[in-house]
């Protein structure tokens, strides 16, 4: 019953303003010229410095974003990046690209589990290259998935499983639940028909994958086991 | 014989300057449509799930304010041919043209204000995105970085409404010849060209395409400005021989 207390009272007060408003009889406020030109003004006059803020904001507190990729270039960087891990170029890979390097002791087998659970969620893409020194020791690199939305990349706000080794085993799983939430403004279809700052972007969803790429250099002696669910690549001498 | 003799152009101002004193309506229906537009512009979202993924965009746009403005600019054009507003030109010694000349002056000032509120009214919308979400997308070039693309908006925005409006007052005119238009012009549009011209989408779509698919301001301009003038002389013809006053 306190509970209610603050509602009853508003209630209460609402009522109280009703009815004396009532035994006042206020004349009716109209609309005329007047009030009509000063309404409008304001209201242009609140357009026009809403107009000059932004252009101020855009320069001063403009926050992080992701930036603006089209799917046609993440296209060209993921077969760039694929080229060149198929031709043993990896020298002139884009360092940015690269998420890890890692080496891990082996012996005479290597086995490769898929740890995927989700059906949407692809097991990574794996490269392994053998190498002629028998050193025992696996040389791992790991490239970023390359991830577009709205034509803009959230590669870094994915989210990624990094493969997890364990003695002669390495267990591939799936990326973690990730849930990005993003806000943005567009100007109108129609209002953007001849500028630069076109809407043909909009709700343009859905991207390269999720999935990091794996590189591994595995000593030539090394017997590798492999799930059949597994996507791998040779790459051959 | 007069002492004074009216001329047009003196005539045509006059009534202009009263019909901007006396149909100040506009301007209040033009501030809450632009209102209602901006109020439900705000956020609105959309999600895509991507097994364990799932993406959450929550999008602003100023696409329903221009959408309002564009009605509201139809809507005043085949308010500007109704009766009440037609006999407003007998308050002054004048004729039909002058009366025309005076509407469409009107019409094309109020949509250029229509226009230019319509396409600042995004400032409004992306400042209160921008207040309540520090991390927002701005898709939009600012006033000072590109002036010549927010000119441009502009333009486009007075552009399209005042086609609107020129078609708003065809239509007015045609049904203040005959009310038995309003069947034949909704038959016109989206029944006869489906059917005879065999147009997926019909004639609606062509028209559509044929201004909103130019990608060329000039050419756009153009084809706005011979579109409004036709629209403008059809309605002078149309309502050339109706009765004076009833």
């Amino acid at each position: 019953m306190i509970a209610f207390m603050p509602i009853l009272l508003l209630i209460l007060l609402v009522l109280g303003a009703v009815y004396g408003g009532i035994r006042v009889r206020p004349k009716m406020w109209q609309m005329n010229r007047k009030m009509t030109y000063v309404f409008f003004s304001a209201y242009v006059v609140i357009l026009l410095l809403a107009t000059i803020a932004i252009s101020v904001m855009d320069k001063t507190s403009s926050a992080e974003y992701p930036q603006q990729l089209t799917m046609k270039e993440a296209d060209q960087i993921d077969q760039s990046l694929r080229d060149k891990i198929l031709s043993k170029d990896l020298s002139s890979i884009d360092p940015s690209l690269i998420l890890e390097s890692r080496t891990h002791p082996t012996g005479e087998t290597l086995r490769l589990k898929n740890a995927t659970y989700d059906s949407y969620d692809e097991p990574p893409s794996i490269y392994i290259e053998r190498k002629s020194e028998h050193d025992d020791l696996i040389e791992e690199t790991i490239y970023k998935p390359l991830f577009i939305a709205d034509n803009l990349d959230f590669s870094d706000l994915m989210g990624y499983a990094l493969p997890e080794w364990n003695r002669d085993e390495v267990v591939f799983h799936s990326p973690p639940e990730k849930e990005i939430v993003y806000t943005s403004y567009q100007d109108a279809y129609l209002l953007s028909q001849f500028t630069k700052t076109q809407a043909e972007k909009r709700g343009n969803f859905g991207g390269m994958s999720r999935q990091i790429i794996v590189h591994l250099l595995v000593p030539a002696s090394t017997e590798i086991e492999a799930d059949d669910s597994l996507m791998i690549s040779y790459l051959e001498d | 014989m007069y002492l004074t003799e009216p001329r047009l152009i003196d005539v045509v101002k006059q009534q202009f300057r009263y019909k901007l004193n006396a149909y100040t309506g506009v301007f209040t229906s033009l501030l809450v449509m632009q209102l209602i537009g901006i109020f439900i512009s705000f956020e609105n979202s959309s999600s895509m799930g991507l097994g364990s993924l799932t993406i959450i965009q929550r999008f602003s746009s100023n696409d329903a304010a221009v959408g309002f403005t564009l009605i509201w600019a139809l809507s005043m054009g085949i308010l500007l041919t109704t009766i009440a507003h037609r006999n407003d030109a007998f308050s002054f010694v004048s004729n039909r043209m002058s009366h025309h000349l005076a509407s469409i002056l009107f019409l094309l000032s109020i949509s250029t204000i229509g226009g230019i509120t319509a396409s600042l009214s995004g400032s409004l919308i992306q400042f209160v995105t921008m207040i309540r979400n520090h991390s927002a997308i701005i898709e939009s070039a600012g006033m000072f970085d590109t002036p010549y693309d927010f000119s441009i908006r502009i333009l486009t925005a007075i552009l399209y409404t005042v086609l609107f409006a020129g078609l708003g007052y065809m239509i007015g005119a045609f049904i203040q010849r005959s009310k038995l238009v309003i069947p034949l012009i909704l038959v016109a549009i989206f029944v006869f060209p489906y059917f005879l011209l065999g147009i997926g989408g019909g004639f609606l779509e062509e028209v559509v395409l044929f201004y909103g698919a130019e990608t060329s301001f000039l050419l756009f301009l153009l084809k706005v400005s011979c579109t409004v003038a036709a629209f403008f002389i059809i309605s002078m013809a149309i309502t050339n021989k109706m009765e004076v006053r009833k």
